[in-house]
């Protein structure tokens, strides 16, 4: 039996999907424990990237094996920046607003910096599992994938589940979830906001991280890259729910799904189509909210 | 016992030092405004080349006008919108499709930039109002992008990706810079009678505290979407001027968001909400992008970055919003 285009079109937007979902965690943890809307979450990636790209060009080293460098080092920038963007500004008035207004002139600074120092060049970690196709057989017809997808949607998978166990389990975990419900009454239970807060900024640095090297992986990435899967991440956020687990999940999935149908729909002279998945996701996610009346 | 013996009520001041006191509260304003833009109005006179007026001098009205633009949605109702750039294109593109396809003349083919995008701000404004801070910003942020992509897909009208030639249609240096120049004084006279209306004092409440100015009986929604239109409405003929002034657009350089972030670095240094902080940071800043910077417009968003990141972090209220600061200047 034959390719059935849709089932292809299914598994491959499902696979795209858990990458977006693990990058959409990320910030999503950070709306949901501190308010912060963090711009710069699509570089983070991009440096979990570019660091996997480096340590394949100079010294060889496997992909997978390389997210043992990114992790930690993702999880030191994530705490950096909180440093440097978060934490000066935490009393102000409009909070929110000024944090936004900071991590979009880190976008800027990041994204002149990636292209100064690493030029504009598409660049990919070139791997065996990338040109191994994987054929599913259905009573419907085959889909196929490549391998290096599936080997993403694993780690994906792997990521939101131990974000999941420890949001549930561990004493930190725990006190995120506290401080997202109510920040004050987490404070006076004896939370310490700071150290809570770099410490989710750093947890949100490891998933980008982890996103980063699915990226490296599958994609030819450069520097605007950071740009385009941000306006992903807002799309699956917001129709996910801010703040939420398994809202992100579904809606990763969900614009995973859309985009890869849009560009099975409309293939070839709208193939452009298909970037516009994430937008109108925004947009129709927001109108909902606006049709039920939630400011949030 | 004899009642209590009221001080005289003092008179009510007349004569000269009252009319002076009356015009340093109310005129100064005007008066300083008028010496600003009369001093740009001379500005080509003392560059007399046209080849500079075009080229250089005329992104200073320009920028001012789109930074007062922000401002009003930005500043007053407390929108921070990251889609301007987006209204921008689409006045460009209105304006070239009217003066080019319709063989309108100029002024008129603004106009209808300008109704388009109000309309268009209006419906944005008000869809969005739902949304507060940050979640407004992305969704703007969405919105042009979609717009944009619209634009790039519609090649019956816009031509796609190959751009939108305007070769047919030459306007004078000055007629340029003073056509940016009107534009940059209506903005700012909007600006100035909104700061000084109840419009601007119920825009501030929304922005200050929604829930209660819903209370005390402002449609919040309806303000905000009034602010976004009259933003918009500017972005219109501004993106006209740029169509024309370029002589050919296309998606990427009529949409650029770095517009949008460079005229947010303006009024966030000039102070959110002030009439004559944008007007001066505007004026700087334009200077330094186009003038000063042209030789490093590859470090354009790193300089925009890191300025923006100062004056948040430093002068949040603005560069006249200091203690020393005259408080004739704090307007």
């Amino acid at each position: 039996m034959g390719f059935n285009p849709f089932l292809v079109a299914l598994i491959g937007g499902l696979g795209v999907g858990s990458l977006y979902v693990v990058f959409a965690l990320g910030m999503n943890l950070l709306i949901g424990v501190m308010r912060v809307i963090n711009f710069t979450h699509g570089y983070l990636m991009l440096l979990g990237s570019y660091l996997t790209y480096f340590l394949w060009e100079w010294y060889g080293l496997n992909p997978l094996l390389s997210l043992l460098v990114v992790m930690p080092a993702l999880f030191a920038v994530g705490v950096l920046f909180h440093f440097i963007m978060v934490q000066p500004v935490l009393k102000r008035p409009y909070f929110e607003d000024t944090t936004l207004l900071l991590t979009f002139a880190g976008l800027l600074i990041l994204d002149n910096v990636f292209v100064k120092l690493w030029t504009d060049n598409q660049r990919q970690v070139p791997t065996t599992y990338f040109n191994t196709p994987v054929i599913f057989s259905t009573p419907w017809g085959d889909a196929v994938l490549s391998q290096v997808v599936l080997i993403g949607a694993g780690l994906a998978a792997a990521a939101t589940l131990t974000l999941g166990l420890f949001l549930r389990y561990t004493w930190t975990g725990r006190a995120m979830r506290a401080a997202s419900q109510d920040l004050l009454a987490a404070r006076l239970l004896g939370i310490p906001a700071t150290r809570l807060y770099a410490i989710s900024f750093g947890i949100s640095g490891v998933l980008a991280g982890i996103a980063g090297v699915v990226v490296a992986m599958e994609f030819l990435f450069y520097p605007e890259f950071g740009f385009s899967y941000l306006l992903k991440a807002f799309g699956v956020i917001m129709m996910g729910g801010l703040g939420s687990l398994v809202g992100t999940i579904a809606g990763g999935l969900t614009l995973g799904v859309a985009e890869s149908m849009t560009a099975w729909v409309y293939n070839g002279a709208y193939g452009t189509w298909a970037n516009g998945a994430a937008y109108v996701a925004i947009l129709v996610a927001l109108a909902v909210r606006a049709l039920l009346g939630k400011s949030r | 016992m004899s009642a209590p013996v009221l001080p005289a009520a003092s008179p009510a001041p007349t004569g000269f030092r009252d009319l002076a006191t009356r015009f340093a509260r109310w005129n100064h304003r005007r008066t300083l405004l008028i010496v600003v833009f009369a001093l740009l109005a001379l500005l080509p006179v003392l560059y007399p080349s046209p080849y500079t007026l075009a080229t250089v001098l005329f992104y200073i009205p320009w920028y001012l006008a789109m930074a007062q633009s922000w401002n009003i949605s930005g500043g007053f109702s407390g929108q921070l919108s990251f889609g301007h750039w987006g209204l921008l294109g689409v006045g460009a593109y209105t304006s070239a499709i009217f003066a080019v396809t319709y063989g309108w003349n100029v002024v008129s083919a603004m106009a209808m930039a300008a109704v388009v995008t109000f309309l268009l701000g209006l419906l944005i404004g008000y869809v969005g109002s739902a949304l507060r801070g940050p979640y407004f910003a992305i969704a703007t942020l969405a919105a042009a992008a979609l717009i944009q992509l619209v634009v790039l897909n519609w090649k019956a009208v816009t031509l796609g990706s190959l751009g939108f030639p305007i070769f047919y249609i030459l306007l004078s240096p000055s007629d340029l810079y003073y056509g940016a120049l009107a534009l940059g004084a209506i903005a700012t006279a909007m600006v100035y009678l909104i700061s000084r209306s109840r419009i601007g004092l119920a825009f501030e409440a929304v922005r200050e505290n929604e829930d209660l100015a819903t209370a005390t009986g402002i449609y919040a929604r309806g303000y905000k979407a009034l602010a976004f239109g009259l933003s918009g409405a500017i972005m219109g003929p501004v993106g006209g001027l740029y169509a024309f002034a370029s002589h050919y657009i296309d998606p990427t350089s009529a949409f650029n968001l770095l517009y949008n972030l460079q005229i947010i670095l303006m009024v966030v240094v000039g102070g959110r909400g002030k009439v004559l902080g944008p007007i001066v940071a505007a004026v700087v800043f334009a200077w330094v992008f186009e003038v000063a910077l042209t030789s490093f417009n590859v470090y354009n968003y790193l300089i925009t970055g890191v300025v923006i990141f100062a004056a948040v972090l430093l002068v949040p209220r603005g560069i006249f919003g200091f203690r020393g600061i005259p408080k004739a200047l704090q307007f």
